[in-house]
């Protein structure tokens, strides 16, 4: 009982004290917020809103992340770009066993399927074969690819036009008709 | 010591020296029931483990690092694999380096590979068939600072790079960041990682590219702030991993979700991003 008297008044003579401590060294004191944010409201809150509010600092080492040059068109429309590709080909490779052979379709094909090897094969690259670690290489790999990929489309629009299309060849080569 | 505790002592002694000689009787314990010493405890077979641990120390370094064997009585021992490493090192080689704090899963300080997992040495049992060692390497694709101590510098550049802290663009609220309970559950299954790093050392995307993709474990802590309600930069966030690297690496292998010992799924976060990253347009 008496014990428990005289922590109440100790507690009651801090609460008494703080505010004078408070403007003799205003700073440090007053960043300890207290169950009494009455007694700070007037002295801090300005210089948090500087600190923390609308100008929030920016630290320039860390805002370029990987010290890549920051692009949509190779990071999220790269990406789109590929996811639209794969979601193209679900229509095109289901379409053939419905409605058979047809030149739009074979079209569609030639362009979608090597595009979406082109960006597979350009992320093997990009994975295995780093520029900064393998630069010549990877250029090597690069050019390569770009030309592997245009021949590719050049090849499959030749055989669309002029031959009997890729799900026409696909089909024969399963049954082996001519 | 309080005035009325100092009071209390001093009537208490004053009682015990009146009253002395009328309790000494009333100790009625016979022999038969007293204390004796009891027979040796029954002692357990030695359960014999070998664990083949991974050695390598600065201190010599022309010497290749080699796998170095001790044997542990199981019986004798806990049921952790933090638990033998402890006692290997009390016991048996006290250079035998590793980080190890909490011993209970959530300082993230003791993970390392065990037979070819990544995990936290305090959360993954002994098997306790002695037919098979145990075999514990260091997080794979690391740079080594001594035994089973990876570098974990470049993470941790990594990390302070996504601004792992709340950034908001309104002046601050006078108390408290008020959030919803919805908004709160968006935090569920992001806020629990540790950062041990099992899965950005899990996941052959960063073993390739560390230099510049950032990984699992930092990427679930980017998405961790986009979705913050309390966070207004998640569009600025985003924009600064606007590069083939950065993200884009991920390619779902989700090595990440399958080694967690937390049982988080940073694979799933990272997709979330893309997909956020897709819809800012």
């Amino acid at each position: 009982m008496l014990t428990s008297r005289v922590i109440c008044s100790a507690a009651r003579v801090s609460s008494v004290v703080r505010p004078s401590a408070l403007t003799i060294r205003a700073n440090p004191v007053a960043t300890f917020r207290s169950a009494r944010p009455d007694l700070f409201q007037n002295t801090q809150a300005d210089k948090r809103d500087a600190v923390v509010g609308a100008a929030a600092p920016e630290n320039p080492g860390t805002t370029t992340q990987s010290g890549e040059h920051k692009s949509k068109l190779h990071g999220s429309y790269h990406w789109d770009f590929e996811r639209a590709l794969s979601i193209a080909l679900v229509p095109l490779m289901t379409a053939p066993f419905i409605i058979g052979s047809h030149p739009y379709v074979d079209l569609g094909l030639g362009v979608v399927i090597p595009l979406h090897t082109h960006i597979g094969f350009d992320a093997v690259i990009e994975d295995y074969l780093p520029v900064r670690r393998n630069p010549i290489i990877h250029r090597v790999m690069k050019y390569s690819l770009y030309t592997a990929t245009g021949l590719c489309l050049y090849g499959c629009y030749q055989f669309n036009t002029n031959d009997i299309g890729i799900t026409e060849f696909v089909k024969r080569l399963w049954t082996g008709k001519q | 010591m309080s005035l009325a505790t100092i009071g209390r002592r001093s009537l208490l002694h004053s009682q015990k020296n009146v009253l002395a000689p009328l309790v000494a009787p009333f100790h009625t314990t016979t022999m038969a029931q007293l204390a004796t010493p009891a027979p040796d405890p029954v002692q357990k077979q030695p359960l014999i483990k070998t664990f083949n641990i991974y050695r390598w120390s600065p201190d010599k370094p022309a010497e290749k690092p080699r796998l170095e064997k001790y044997q542990i009585d199981l019986n004798q021992c806990g049921p952790m694999v933090l638990d033998a490493l402890i006692k290997i090192k009390n016991e048996i080689d006290p250079t035998l380096t590793f980080r190890r704090s909490c011993r209970e899963g959530i300082c993230g300080s003791c993970s390392m590979n065990i037979n070819g997992g990544n995990t936290l040495a305090c959360l993954s049992r002994i098997d306790r068939n002695p037919s098979s060692d145990v075999k514990i390497y260091p997080l794979p694709h690391t740079y080594v600072v001594k035994d089973l101590v990876p570098d974990l510098t470049q993470i941790y550049k990594q990390y302070k790079s996504i601004e792992p802290y709340m950034k908001q663009k309104t002046a601050a609220p006078e108390r408290e960041n008020i959030q919803s309970i919805a908004d709160r559950k968006k935090l569920d299954g992001l806020y629990e990682c540790i950062l041990c790093f099992c899965c950005s050392t899990s996941c052959p995307s960063y073993w390739w590219n560390s230099d510049k993709y950032l990984g699992p474990a930092v990427l679930m802590q980017a998405y961790r702030w986009m979705i913050d309600s309390r966070d207004h930069f998640g569009v600025e966030r985003r924009e600064a991993l606007q590069d083939p690297f950065s993200v884009y690496r991920c390619h779902t292998i989700m090595n990440c979700a399958r080694t967690c010992p937390k049982g988080l799924n940073p694979g799933l976060a990272i997709a979330e991003i893309k997909k956020q990253m897709a819809l800012d347009g």
